[in-house]
């Protein structure tokens, strides 16, 4: 048995009805926009963009206060002029809540932003006589999500970048020439849900790649580029929700064949640098190393849509390497031994077939001597079905490889230092 | 007993002293209707009771509920901002959500926007602001005074908005 339902009365709790203007005739609770609470009327705003709204609160000194209570949409706002910036300027009082920001470089030549704590001496010298604007207001929008630094003109160090703004998800940094700041575990802390980070080109950003570890159960997306960024890549392999990974042209280390199946569990995108024993351009300086590393590259592109560019992966050898051989004979004829290797494919692309080939160091300049010098093709994979649709193409793509197969025919890896010698002299007698 | 699967009809009462019924799941979309019911954060409750709404009209709770039976079948799609389109049907693809909007006079706008306000149901609550906004794109504030009867700003108030919106008045 239900007991006997009796209706309750709801108090007037939590409303946040605002009274009509006194100017407008009004019959009924809400006739028009104007009568709605500042709340909601920052609910109707929120479908605008921070330029819209800028407008909107021209409107009277009600709508200026729902402005501000206004929880911008992250439509894209970019200062890149004295005007925008004033803009701003006026945006960090009157829309707050801005949630995505880029600031870019300073248009008008003579204008910077104010200098940060441990400016480049030479840079503060030269723009000394520049106007400068404060860089710091920024800091007023507590609720950014979003902020860039793209070619801003900011010298130094500024810590309220790491202090101000705990909603943050993506910080980009770009081209800033003198933004100084060392990536620790105490500044990235104070983003506690980040989820991109994107570090390009801004030679003053130093430190350990080991800071982010800090971040490791928000970070989805990771680019970092030309920077002075160190330490083993490996210490991200057990970030949950790390989709993408860049590291280009920063002194990062380690090994692709440390990568186990449970590693980076759900990453899409990979980029390594040459530091890194099978990232791209690295320089071996083992041969023997090169099969397995190989192996497990292929094993990678299995899981990882794209790692770098699957197509040009181009990995040599160091003439550090003590494996390494060359002699004016062989200079002088461009017959260099094949000491590098490339994944080829035959098929469609991402068909289950691979295989590997040496090819000459400078197989680009071979060609006019010799063709191309490359060896013969190890197979990664077994090869496709004689009904399977792809065959055709498969058939193709391989017997343009075998053509260009030629001053190494017959062998499968780099002929020894006297194979070598012995098979250039043999060119050199028949021509 | 878990709300959600909650199969007993309840009824919301007008300010006039109208009745519409609905399914308790339904109408538990709004929060005046589950905190009137006591419903702890498990969504547990006991016998679901009626809710009057006292400062709901009849028309505009009749609309109400017609839009809670219809959400408890179909979810309102999560409105993406910012928008990708100045027009409310750019915005809301799904065909009775376009509907339910089509032809109602200003006055019942407004009053759903209240009413979902103040009964806390935030898919309409969006729905209605979207609607307002749709109406507003593309409007100078000078505009906007006309149509609503706003006073115009004083001399001293322009000035400042000028000055502020140098950017936006491009001159």
């Amino acid at each position: 048995m239900s007991r006997p339902k009796k209706p309750r009365l709801l108090e007037e709790k939590a409303d946040t009805h605002v009274g009509g203007d006194d100017n407008a005739v009004i019959e009924r609770s809400s006739a028009t926009v104007d009568d709605l609470s500042a709340e909601m009327k920052a609910i109707i705003f929120g479908y605008f963009g921070p330029t819209e709204i800028m407008c909107l609160r021209c409107v009277c000194k009600k709508w200026r206060e729902a402005a501000k209570k206004t929880i911008v949409p992250q439509a894209p706002f970019s200062v890149s002029t004295i005007d925008t910036y004033n803009a701003m300027r006026v945006m960090t009082r009157a829309i707050p809540n801005l949630q995505r920001l880029s600031i870019l470089y300073l248009e008008n030549f003579g204008n910077i932003f104010d200098d940060g704590e441990d400016p480049n001496i030479r840079e503060a010298y030269k723009t000394a006589s520049y106007t400068s604007h404060d860089i710091q207001i920024i800091s007023r929008f507590s609720k950014l999500r979003s902020l860039d630094l793209f070619q801003a003109s900011m010298n130094g160090r500024y810590p309220f970048l790491f202090t101000s703004f705990p909603l943050l998800q993506k910080l980009g940094i770009g081209l800033c020439d003198y933004l100084k700041f060392d990536l620790a575990m105490s500044m990235l802390a104070g983003f506690p849900l980040l989820k991109e980070l994107e570090i390009t080109h801004s030679p003053f950003i130093t430190g350990k790649i080991n800071s982010l570890r800090v971040l490791k159960d928000t970070l989805e997306k990771v680019h970092i580029e030309s920077c002075l960024v160190r330490g083993n890549f490996m210490v991200l392999a057990d970030f949950p929700h790390m989709r993408e990974l860049h590291l280009i042209d920063v002194a990062v280390t380690g090994d692709v064949r440390d990568i186990g199946e449970n590693d980076f569990p759900h990453l899409e995108q990979l980029s390594l640098p040459k530091g890194v024993v099978g990232g791209t351009d690295h320089k071996f300086l083992r041969i023997s190393d090169v099969p397995e590393v190989m192996q497990a590259i292929y094993r990678l592109k299995d899981r990882v849509l794209s790692y770098y560019e699957w197509d040009s992966l181009w990995l040599s050898l160091s003439d550090q390497s003590p494996d390494w051989y060359d002699d004016c004979i062989s200079s002088e004829l461009q017959l260099h031994p094949p000491f590098s290797v490339e994944l080829v494919q035959a098929g469609a692309r991402h068909a289950p077939w691979m295989e590997m080939v040496w090819t000459s160091y400078t197989g680009t300049i071979s060609h006019s001597c010799v063709g191309t010098a490359s060896c013969e093709i190890n197979w990664l994979d077994p090869e496709p079905d004689r009904e399977s649709s792809d065959y055709e193409n498969y058939e193709q793509k391989l017997h343009q490889l075998e053509q260009e197969v030629n001053f190494y025919r017959g062998y499968l890896q780099p002929p020894t230092e006297e194979e070598y010698y012995r098979i250039c002299r043999g060119f050199i007698d028949r021509s | 007993m878990n709300a959600d699967e909650c199969m007993e009809t309840i009824k919301l009462t007008s300010r006039g002293g109208d009745s519409f019924e609905l399914p308790y799941a339904a109408a538990r979309l709004a929060h005046v209707v589950r905190d009137a019911n006591d419903e702890n954060d498990d969504g547990d409750i006991d016998s679901p009771e009626d809710v009057e709404i006292l400062k709901v009209n009849s028309p505009c709770l009749e609309k109400v509920v017609e839009f809670l039976k219809h959400y408890h079948e179909e979810a309102l799609t999560e409105i993406k901002t910012p928008l990708e389109d100045n027009t409310f049907e750019g915005n809301v693809k799904q065909e009775w959500y376009q509907n339910f909007l089509k032809g109602i006079d200003q006055p019942m706008l407004f009053d759903l926007v209240t009413a979902a306000n103040f009964m806390a149901i935030q898919p309409l609550l969006d729905l209605t602001c979207l609607k307002v906004s749709c109406q507003l794109m593309g409007k100078s504030a000078e505009e906007i005074r006309q149509i609503l009867n706003i006073p115009k700003l004083t001399p001293e108030e322009e000035e400042t908005a000028r000055r502020d919106h140098r950017w936006i008045f491009d001159d």
